[in-house]
């Protein structure tokens, strides 16, 4: 094993481990905005909306990152869609982000307590009062941990996109094995990075359980 | 006493047909109302006029319909029929083009302002403090300014004996202290009456207890209360008049004196003996 190999390429990994991180960021904001209101409708359990919305997220769920990309990817076109391959990415990854980001987030407002919402209401406190100083306040520290594993999903779902030419780090490493024929030292360079990227995100789950449990 | 309250029905100049409001003297007035979830009557033809400043227990069986009742008070259950008057309006209800009209829910909040209620399980924000649990309906539905809340706040959180838990979180009181600040926070709004759902059930007996004296000395101080209860010692010595439900009816009011007597009805007696 030769270090000076991996010190080597280094550069080019962190210029593709910047692609990771937007893409990975990107995603988890995307799918976030649009999995709020999927989940509130999502909620309301009879409803042909609520009923749809658990449809996509039963389905988004069950098949595989790599077949939405690619039916994004190819799909896309043959309707005569053409989108750079970045946004390509980014649409494959968050249509599976997002049911899980709604399943997360309903499953935390699922957890408010109906009694605190009733009394409330019996109150005659406004609607979005209850929903803005109540049930979101006691929801948020639910859904972080289990939102923050998740996002460790989608960073590691990142790498699907290699598959799609986008220069983010399992592809750049691919590439610069296939050129050294060095692939340990350059895998063990990538692996190094998710893992920190990673942890850094099991860390932030960590504080923030840690955080509201004080509580 | 006989369960009775005709519903009064007036012409007025217009030649509409208008409910009468009840007299002045008469804080909360059910008539006739009836409540089914699909097929299934849970209210039916229940009518009941509590005076101003009077207690009201209500007893009775599981599932008989108490906590329905008092929750149609409020419209936290919405009746299928009939009427219920809290201080002289119509709740629920509102006249569009000289017809009533189910309320839509931005009156309905103006409506219960005017009605306290405390649950069984307390029901506290847990993410609040006492002072602002206190605080929170008056400055979010009433608009009052923070300072006059708090104020008002601290003056019925010593009332309920908890001065010095101002800042904890409801986690760190016990169920009678819980309650007691649910108390405090429906007093808040100034409620024209107290709604109380079986608020000691889930209390021992000596939490109960100090619940319990908050609620006699409001009612002797003249407010009006409903209370839904298995305290039968707090019916028989605080009430006024005390109802008996079964299967969704009134089956007896009664002064206390009356109901733990041998004049009561035969049912009311087997439920009363242990």
């Amino acid at each position: 094993m030769k270090l000076e190999f991996l010190l080597e390429h280094l550069p080019m990994m962190m210029r593709a481990t910047i692609v990771t991180i937007q893409l990975t960021l990107v995603t988890l904001v995307a799918s976030t905005v649009f999995a709020i209101p999927l989940a509130i409708v999502r909620m309301r359990e009879y409803t042909f909306g609520a009923r749809m919305v658990a449809w996509y997220s039963a389905l988004m769920r069950a098949v595989p990152t790599l077949v939405l990309l690619f039916f994004v990817y190819y799909g896309l076109p043959q309707i005569g869609v053409v989108i750079p391959a970045f946004v390509t990415a980014l649409v494959g990854l968050s249509l599976s982000a997002i049911a899980y980001n709604l399943e997360i987030i309903r499953s935390g407002l699922m957890a408010v307590d109906r009694g605190q919402i009733e009394a409330a209401r019996a109150l005659g406190v406004p609607g979005w009062r209850i929903w803005w100083n109540i049930a979101i306040p006691q929801a948020v520290p639910v859904m972080v941990p289990t939102y923050l594993s998740n996002a460790t999903l989608v960073l590691k779902g990142t790498s699907v996109a290699s598959i799609i030419t986008i220069p983010e780090l399992t592809a750049v490493a691919n590439e610069i094995v296939s050129e050294t024929y060095r692939p340990f030292e350059i895998l063990l360079g990538a692996t190094a990075i998710y893992i920190v990227l990673g942890g850094v995100l099991t860390l932030a789950a960590q504080v923030a359980s840690r955080q509201w449990q004080a509580k | 006493m006989k369960a009775s309250a005709p519903l009064s029905v007036t012409t007025d100049t217009g030649g509409r047909r208008w409910p009468e409001p009840p007299a002045e003297s008469v804080m909360v007035e059910i008539r006739d109302l009836g409540l089914s979830y699909g097929a299934r009557p849970v209210l039916k033809g229940v009518n009941l006029a509590v005076p101003r400043g009077q207690t009201v227990a209500i007893i009775g069986p599981s599932g008989s319909g108490k906590t329905t009742l008092l929750r149609c008070v409020n419209y936290l259950a919405r009746p299928t029929e009939g009427e219920i008057w809290v201080g002289g309006t119509l709740v629920g209800q509102r006249e569009t083009h000289g017809k009533l009209e189910p309320a839509p829910e931005c009156i309905l909040r103006t409506h219960r302002t005017v009605t306290g209620m405390v649950f069984q399980q307390f029901n506290l924000f847990r993410n609040l403090t006492v002072l602002q649990n206190v605080t929170f309906a008056p400055i979010h539905a009433n608009g009052r300014d923070r300072a006059s809340a708090e104020e008002k706040a601290r003056s019925l959180i010593a009332r309920v004996g908890l001065s010095h838990k101002l800042d904890a979180y409801p986690s760190q009181l016990s169920g009678g202290q819980q309650q007691r600040v649910a108390i405090a926070r429906a007093l808040a709004m100034d409620p024209k009456v107290m709604l109380f759902d079986e608020a000691t059930s889930a209390l021992d007996p000596e939490l109960a207890r100090e619940v319990l004296v908050v609620m006699r000395e409001l009612s002797e101080e003249g407010m009006t209360m409903l209370v839904v209860t298995h305290e039968m010692s707090f019916a028989r010595n605080v009430a006024h008049q005390i109802v008996f439900m079964e299967e969704g009816r009134i089956l007896q009011i009664a002064a206390p004196e009356e109901l733990f007597s041998e004049d009561a009805h035969p049912r009311i007696k087997t439920f009363l003996a242990h």
